[in-house]
């Protein structure tokens, strides 16, 4: 062991001697007050990996404040669909039963007849089919639910939080503080995900609460029935864009692609068949189907959409959402930041 | 000036420079050509380019087959080849093909045809934001431009120049290969007979390239990071198409409110480029706004954008 | 700095451009003469990491062990084949741009994994977040939570750490004064110097205590006057029982701290040991010596018959350095000038010159190797460029 002791005694005396060009030096430039250089024993704090986490959770939720833009943008939409469900409202109202009556012939028949031809036609399918499907809460939850917040808002909101958490960390190069941290990696990937799930889950369902109540009594009908599918269709949808924001390069671009290339023409298909079982948008409307058949909402006709139970689609959202965490946690924990992204 | 003596005596020694600075609107074809290779040299472009392709390949297979059905439409039915022959009636393709496309060498064909890139444009126009614009405003390059002896503009004209390249490569330059085909499997005289519509698709090109690379850059420099760009184009192209539908086809109002759909607009000037009279607009039944009114709210938005970046081109030590 | 006292087996290669790829670079050694055994320390009360080490650091298994590790970016070869283990002290790792000194660190650091090989951290793999608690990383990249303040900063760090609020601020303000930012750190990051910034970061790696410091280019951007006032820390760091692996371009001040140095070359450890040692042993390459006596040429007749002389230079300059002006000799015959020598191989020219001047009485007042400077020494291993 000589090799070890020579060296310790060579920088040993390196430090103790004050003769030396640096202790020298040291000593002339520093100023006695900012002398403060010298190592004392530090108490011993406990750490603990469990408290070390939560923090990570609570710094990341509010973390999240600092996406000024995104947020921004996020407000703006739920006021354009704030302002546009309000006037349709106000000016209006969600029954279009009358106004897609005065388009078809028994408008005609009614003004040559009266009234009368009305009740000879009330058994008439077309005219039954054209009570249903606007009446408000058909009409409300055709434009409102199924086109705006199920094909815009709700990927749309989860993907801008989603990618924004750790695709922000990245961009700005900060991942770098949390992997440095004796927090697992799989941990931290957890730990963000559940920071920005409230983020998504306050504008999507929440957003959906406003927007039903601005809507009136069609709205608030509509929102009980409907608030657990969007729930779990923000919790699968975050999971799937969280996925993404941990292997993919640029999430965001990947996100809208799938958004709104992939899960939105494939659940929406016209056409029979089980592809569109690979979509979440079409679980998210199975469990949205049987709530509206039950208020005589029309959907989609069963010959076509091929609709699973809702229990079915509770259990696949349920087990993808757990699946796709597990995958995204694996593929976290074994990933290197490589400093240049 | 140098000794020539020292000069052959030593090789290394101070030489000045002996060239001659070129104007400053040279550097912007450097700054255009650096966001050129930024681009190409990701893979996820190359993909989404690939998309705007097939788009294209589609476009160009189906001139020539309904010049080919329209050939032979006089055989009642045609016998197709591969491993499973079926025998087709070409009254039936050939009607879903003028009816949908207008696959047919008409203003209709190369109007829809850059229609129907606009989801590829919005997706790769977020992406070169991001990547090109977004980045020099967010890591702090734009200070460097700016150090040279350029003026702000010169470094907008070249950021533009950069994005109109990519838009051009996605619409007009198909749209004129479209056309340089319908000609061949046409008559030649196509070209001299329709030269009106060559002279449309590229003012069409011209226009969507001026718009979008300043609305490009306006945004970026604004929001600078990749998420809040993709919410603003995913507003500007999906929400604002649906929102004009929603409230035009929807609900009745006036077919002004089209005007909030800028691709809708572009459309709308396209077709005023390429001659088509506003009552030849298809689908009959959907109404659009004047010509004018689109072209109006397009001039609108390009000197806001341009008034916009001024402002915000000044202000580059303070963003920087 | 007594480079005399510390003579001790290194591990050198040749020339990069003489290296067979093949060739391992540094073949662990055995362990009684592995050149990276360095600087051992007592332990240090009240340090959390040193606590939960099993072993007595002295005695026990190695701080920092790289065991033939090899990491590649694709088709690039970031580290190649190194093996190496710490158990104190401070280590400096010097090479030039892209030789891979910052792969080194980062898995060190466990940022990146190993393509081949392991390594570990107090018998740990440094991958393992477990490892993270023995160490202290300082990264090279400039990213911050740019809108806190340093205390901030260093307070979310340590909050990241597992620390309990209440002892969050004891280890905030204490590490803050420890690098000197104690009166700064209520000011925002973005509106900090990048000095102030490397301090910051230094702050966020000593939170811990850690037993392990790895410090990629702790000293870029710091003055001179704060350049030595880190340096003072990292020294008595070092007294304090910590293992600091440093990387840096600033040579001089490498040198000033440790005499322990890694110099790596593309990818690979070229050279292990004191700067003088690797300069001794590379024979091969000519060392340029100084030698002032009064009877400079009858030395010169002489070293011209020596084998390992390759050019000898009379240099009269030297007469006007600070030792050499107080003699009073004349000048004119040439008798008090300098004579720079080029050798092949010092051990043997050394002792050739010891014996001529007991043989001939020749009065040698000064003997001085010119170019064992990390420099010299780099810019051999590098090929001659010398650029770091």
């Amino acid at each position: 062991m000589s090799l070890s002791h020579s060296s310790e005694s060579t920088n040993l005396e390196k430090s103790a001697d004050p003769s030396t060009d640096l202790s020298t030096i040291s000593e002339n430039r520093m100023d006695p007050q900012r002398r403060t250089n010298q190592i004392e024993p530090m108490r011993d704090h406990h750490t603990s990996t469990w408290r070390a986490w939560l923090f990570l959770w609570k710094f990341s939720l509010f973390r999240m404040l600092r996406l000024r833009h995104t947020i921004a943008i996020a407000f703006g939409l739920l006021l354009l669909a704030v302002l546009l469900i309000g006037l349709i409202h106000v000016r209006f109202g969600w029954d279009r039963t009358n106004f897609r009556l005065s388009r078809f012939p028994f408008h005609r028949l009614q003004m040559i007849g009266g009234n009368a031809t009305l009740i000879a036609l009330e058994d008439h399918p077309q005219y039954q089919k054209i009570l249903r499907e606007n009446a408000p809460l058909a009409v409300f939850s055709r434009w409102i639910v199924f086109f705006l917040l199920l094909g815009f808002l709700l990927p749309l909101w989860s993907l801008c939080f989603s990618v924004s958490a750790l695709g922000n960390e990245r961009e700005s190069r900060t991942l770098i503080w949390f992997f440095t941290r004796p927090i697992p990696r799989w941990g931290i990937y957890l730990a963000m995900w559940l920071a920005l799930l409230p983020w998504a889950i306050a504008f999507n369902v929440g957003g959906f609460w406003l927007i039903c109540q601005i809507a009136g009594p069609t709205g608030q009908a509509v929102f009980t029935p409907f608030w657990p599918a969007i729930l779990l269709g923000t919790i699968a949808f975050t999971t799937v864009f969280h996925l993404f924001a941990s292997i993919l390069p640029r999430p965001a671009i990947f996100g809208l692609l799938y958004a709104f290339f992939f899960e939105t023409i494939l659940s929406e298909l016209p056409v029979p068949g089980t592809l569109k079982r690979l979509s979440i948008n079409y679980y998210i409307r199975c469990l949205m189907y049987r709530p509206a058949n039950e208020m005589k909402i029309p959907t989609e006709s069963d010959s076509l959409f091929l609709p699973v139970s809702s229990e079915t689609a509770w259990i696949t959202l349920a087990i993808g959402t757990i699946l796709l965490m597990i995958i995204g946690m694996f593929f976290f924990s074994r990933k290197e930041e490589q400093p240049e992204v | 000036m140098v000794n020539p003596q020292l000069e052959k005596s030593s090789l290394l020694h101070y030489r000045p420079w002996r060239g001659e600075l070129s104007g400053s609107w040279r550097p912007t074809w450097a700054i255009a050509r650096t966001a050129l290779g930024l681009l190409s040299r990701r893979k996820l472009f190359w993909g989404l380019y690939g998309l705007s392709v097939m788009i294209f390949l589609f476009f160009f297979y189906g001139q020539y087959l309904q010049v080919f059905l329209e050939q032979r439409v006089t055989e009642e039915n045609i016998r197709s080849g591969g491993l499973f022959p079926k025998n087709i009636k070409p009254e039936t393709i050939l009607h879903q093909l003028q009816n949908a496309l207008q696959l047919n060498g008409s203003a209709d064909t190369y109007a829809n045809f850059i229609w129907f890139e606009g989801y590829i444009v919005m997706v790769i126009l977020a992406l070169i934001g991001s990547a090109a614009i977004g980045n020099d405003f967010h890591h702090g390059s734009l200070p460097f431009y700016l150090s040279k002896p350029i003026g702000p503009f010169h470094y907008i004209f070249g950021k533009c120049l950069a994005v109109g390249i990519f838009i051009n490569l996605i619409t007009t330059i198909p749209a004129v290969l479209l056309f340089i085909e319908y000609g061949f499997i046409d008559t030649w005289s196509y070209y001299w007979d329709n030269l009106r519509l060559f002279l449309g698709i590229i003012f069409y090109g011209s226009l969507i390239t001026i718009t979008l690379s300043l609305l490009l850059i306006a945004t970026a420099s604004w929001v600078k990071r990749t998420m809040p760009m993709v919410m603003i184009w995913t507003v500007m192209m999906v929400l604002g198409r649906m929102i004009q539908r929603w409230l035009v086809d929807g609900l009745h109002l006036r077919k002004e409110w089209r005007l909030i759909d800028i691709w809708n607009d572009l459309y709308l000037a396209g077709h005023w480029a390429l001659g088509t009279p506003h009552e030849a607009l298809r689908p009959p039944w959907q109404m659009q706004p004047s010509y004018h009114a689109a072209l109006l709210v397009i001039g609108i938005c390009i000197v806001t954008c341009i008034f916009y970046l001024r402002k915000k081109i000044q202000a580059v030590e303070i963003v920087a | 700095m007594n480079r005399s006292t510390s003579i001790s087996p290194v591990t050198t290669m040749p020339p990069v451009d003489a290296m067979p790829q093949e060739f391992p670079v540094s073949e662990k050694a055995p362990p009684f003469n592995n050149p990276t055994k360095n600087i051992l320390t007592p332990n240090l009360v009240g340090n959390d990491s040193l606590k939960q080490s099993p072993q007595n650091p002295i005695l026990g298994p190695p701080i920092l062990e790289f065991a033939q590790v090899t990491k590649s970016y694709g088709p690039v070869i970031g580290v190649n084949h190194v093996s190496l283990e710490l158990r104190g002290g401070i280590t400096g790792l010097v090479g030039a741009n892209g030789a891979g000194k910052s792969t080194l660190l980062r898995l060190a650091g466990g940022q990146l994994r190993p393509n081949l090989g392991e390594v570990k951290v107090n018998g740990l793999s440094s991958w393992d977040w477990r490892a993270k608690k023995y160490i202290g990383y300082c990264p090279d990249s400039d990213a911050f939570f740019e809108e806190m303040t340093g205390f901030q900063f260093v307070e979310t760090i340590a909050r990241l750490n597992g620390y309990k609020k209440i002892d969050t601020r004891e280890r905030t303000e204490r590490v803050l004064e420890q690098v000197g930012m104690k009166d700064r750190a209520y000011r925002r990051i973005r509106g900090y110097s990048k000095g102030m910034r490397q301090r910051i970061k230094l702050a966020q790696a000593l939170l811990t205590d850690p037993v392990l410091c790895i410090l990629d280019e702790p000293l870029s951007g710091i003055d001179p006057i704060g350049r030595q006032e880190l340096l003072q820390l990292f020294q008595s760091l070092a007294e304090a029982g910590k293992c600091l692996l440093i990387s840096s371009h600033e040579l001089e001040a490498l040198e000033k701290l440790t005499n322990h140095i890694i110099i790596m070359v593309r990818g690979r450890i070229a050279a292990v040991g004191t700067l003088t040692e690797i300069r001794d042993l590379l024979a091969n390459q000519p060392l340029a010596i100084r030698i002032d006596s009064d009877q400079i040429r009858t030395l010169a007749g002489l070293l011209v018959q020596s084998e390992d002389v390759v050019e000898i230079n009379l240099q009269p300059d030297f007469l006007t350095s600070a030792k050499s002006a107080t003699n009073s000799m004349d000048r004119s015959d040439g008798r008090n000038a300098s004579l720079v020598v080029r050798v092949i191989n010092p051990l043997h020219f050394f002792q050739q010159l010891s014996r001529w001047a007991i043989e001939e009485c020749i009065e040698i007042r000064h003997l001085e190797a010119l170019d064992d400077s990390a420099h010299a020494v780099l810019g051999y291993l590098l090929g001659g460029s010398g650029k770091t």
